[in-house]
């Protein structure tokens, strides 16, 4: 009941939102609609999931399209070196650029995306990255700086491939979505015995 | 060097940027630097459109882990051959 009223406040009213993250613990789609009524960005779509860990420095530049799932990355659409260069040199210099993620894309844990990129739709940005460039629809991209590695589409098929080669295989055929709390244990106990022999 | 090997080889080469690599059919990914499992998408992408075939879901599996070696794509590859399903460009 404490749950629910502190989720009201915070998702119909914006208030109260450390209270709302200590008690409530959003996962990313609570917290992606969070963002989506209050957190001020240019423009955010529907179905999304993003961490509350996730930072986005810039949200007023920042575009955000529908179903995208952002792991503990970070956005950042500003230079912060302006303030120093106006410090020491006097320069009234502006660095900021806009950074938009089209639909269906998959931003891994502790990738940075940085101003003036587009991440096309359906792609991934593997953990770590650091984005500097644009890239094309359905590029699976890694490392810093940032290179696309593969398209998605051929990736599918091996990672389908690969699934259909494990021991729990049956199991996931019957799983909705990426995650079924119900199936975990099982699937957990499988995958243990196959990782390390025993299970725990 | 067997024409299929040779050919492998060269896909290779080009995948791995990489002018002096050489191939028999006991390199496996321990032996090539850069053989991960992103490096092997796109390898596998490149030999299916050398040899002019595509490797089914059980080719797939049967590529992974202990099968991401040429030995295994050089068997596949012979079976498509068998089969009339390898193209010459």
């Amino acid at each position: 009941m404490i749950r629910d009223f502190v989720e009201r406040l915070a998702l119909e009213h914006n208030r109260a939102l450390p209270l709302y993250k200590r008690v409530c613990r959003p996962d990313g789609k609570q917290w992606a609609e969070y963002l989506r009524r209050h957190g001020n960005l240019y423009q955010m779509g529907t179905g999304c999931s993003i961490l509350p860990s996730t930072r986005i420095i810039d949200p007023a530049y920042t575009r955000i399209g529908n179903r995208v799932c952002l792991g503990s990355c970070t956005l950042i659409c500003h230079d912060g070196a302006i303030e120093m260069l106006y410090q020491r040199h006097h320069l009234r210099i502006d660095r900021v650029a806009p950074i938009t993620i089209e639909d269906d894309v998959f931003v891994g844990e502790g990738a940075i995306l940085l101003g003036g990129t587009t991440v096309g739709e359906g792609s991934i940005v593997g953990a770590g990255a650091v984005l500097r460039q644009s890239v094309p629809a359905g590029s699976i991209v890694m490392g810093n700086p940032a290179k696309v590695v593969g398209k998605v589409e051929d990736m599918i098929r091996f990672w389908e491939a690969e699934s259909m080669g494990l021991p729990w295989a049956e199991l996931i055929a019957k799983r909705e979505g990426a995650f079924d709390p119900a199936m975990e244990p099982e699937l957990r106990r499988l995958r243990q015995e196959y990782f390390f022999k025993t299970a725990r | 060097m067997d024409k299929l090997v040779a050919d492998l080889q060269e896909v290779f080469r080009r995948v791995f940027d990489e002018d002096e690599l050489e191939i028999n059919e006991a390199t496996s990914a321990a032996n090539v630097g850069g053989w991960d499992s992103m490096a092997h998408i796109s390898l596998i992408v490149a030999i299916e459109k050398r040899f002019g075939v595509r490797f089914t879901a059980s080719d797939l599996a049967s590529l992974a882990g202990a099968g991401q070696n040429v030995g295994t794509l050089v068997k596949l590859l012979r079976a498509k051959t068998a089969a009339g399903g390898v193209g010459s460009s």
